[in-house]
């Protein structure tokens, strides 16, 4: 997945900014070792087959694997900041996501504002 | 037209749907890694528009000729021009059927405590982590 690969790429430039990256899916455990092993990704991926975290936040797509017909999250972005959502950006198209450099942006300016 | 010439000229009969059949594939298995060829597909829609082309002069060059180049010319046109409408029904129509998510998290919550493992087995609670955090919610691999 190229949003994950394009995180992992400038994972030096987001941890220069104090900021860490955390990635959630209803994936299992072992899919998500397999996962991180094959796209060297060295943030974790937090697995969520029961939609906790999916649900908590408010994101659950009812039928939403084309290949399962399970229910899986929507694709959605937050920063969060000492326990406090501080930007959020929920994508209308599935294929398109916000690109690294701009979330590098944002991290910039939220860290700002915490000043 | 001699023989030879019909059959050197016919191979954009099979061509066309060929190159349109690369077009449409390689979205998913190649071009969509990169940002700017995923969000609008110009890489893809390049190489469809070229295989659509081809597929229509290999049509045109089915006359005169046998019966059964002229019905594979149609199909072979119908089969490229269908690859690309079917990707541009992804692209542009289905891709966009996302969930409103009116309950979803918004600027000022507060993070909600929920405890789930890492791919290490690691036990990480989202309200628990502390300083600035890019949290990801993705689709999964299936």
């Amino acid at each position: 997945m190229s949003e994950l690969r394009g995180l992992q790429l400038r994972i030096e430039d987001f941890r220069a900014e104090g900021s860490d990256v955390i990635a959630v899916s209803v994936d299992p455990v072992e899919r998500n070792r397999e996962v991180a092993e094959r796209l060297g990704l060295e943030f974790p991926l937090l697995s969520d087959p029961d939609l906790a975290a999916i649900d908590a936040f408010g994101l659950r797509h009812p039928g939403g694997s084309p290949f399962s017909g399970g229910d899986v999250s929507r694709p959605a972005l937050f920063v969060l900041r000492d326990g406090v959502v501080r930007w959020r950006h929920l994508t209308d198209n599935w294929r398109v996501r916000p690109r690294a450099g701009d979330l590098l942006e944002v991290v910039q300016q939220v860290a700002a504002d915490a000043q | 037209m001699t023989a030879d010439t019909e059959r050197a000229r016919n191979y954009l009969l099979w061509l066309g749907p060929l190159v349109s059949l690369l077009g449409f594939v390689s979205y998913w298995a190649l071009f969509a890694r990169w940002p700017a060829l995923r969000d609008d597909p110009w890489a893809n829609l390049i190489i469809l528009a070229l295989g659509v082309a081809a597929s229509a002069i290999g049509l045109r060059r089915a006359w005169p000729g046998s019966a059964w180049r002229r019905i594979a010319g149609s199909g072979g046109l119908a089969v490229s021009c269908g690859l690309a409408g079917l990707l541009l029904f992804y692209c542009y129509a289905w891709s966009y059927g996302l969930p409103e998510s009116p309950g979803a998290r918004a600027i000022g919550d507060r993070v909600p405590s929920v405890a789930l493992e890492d791919q290490r087995g690691k036990r990480v609670d989202l309200a628990a982590v502390r300083g600035e955090t890019v949290l990801v919610f993705y689709r999964g691999y299936w």
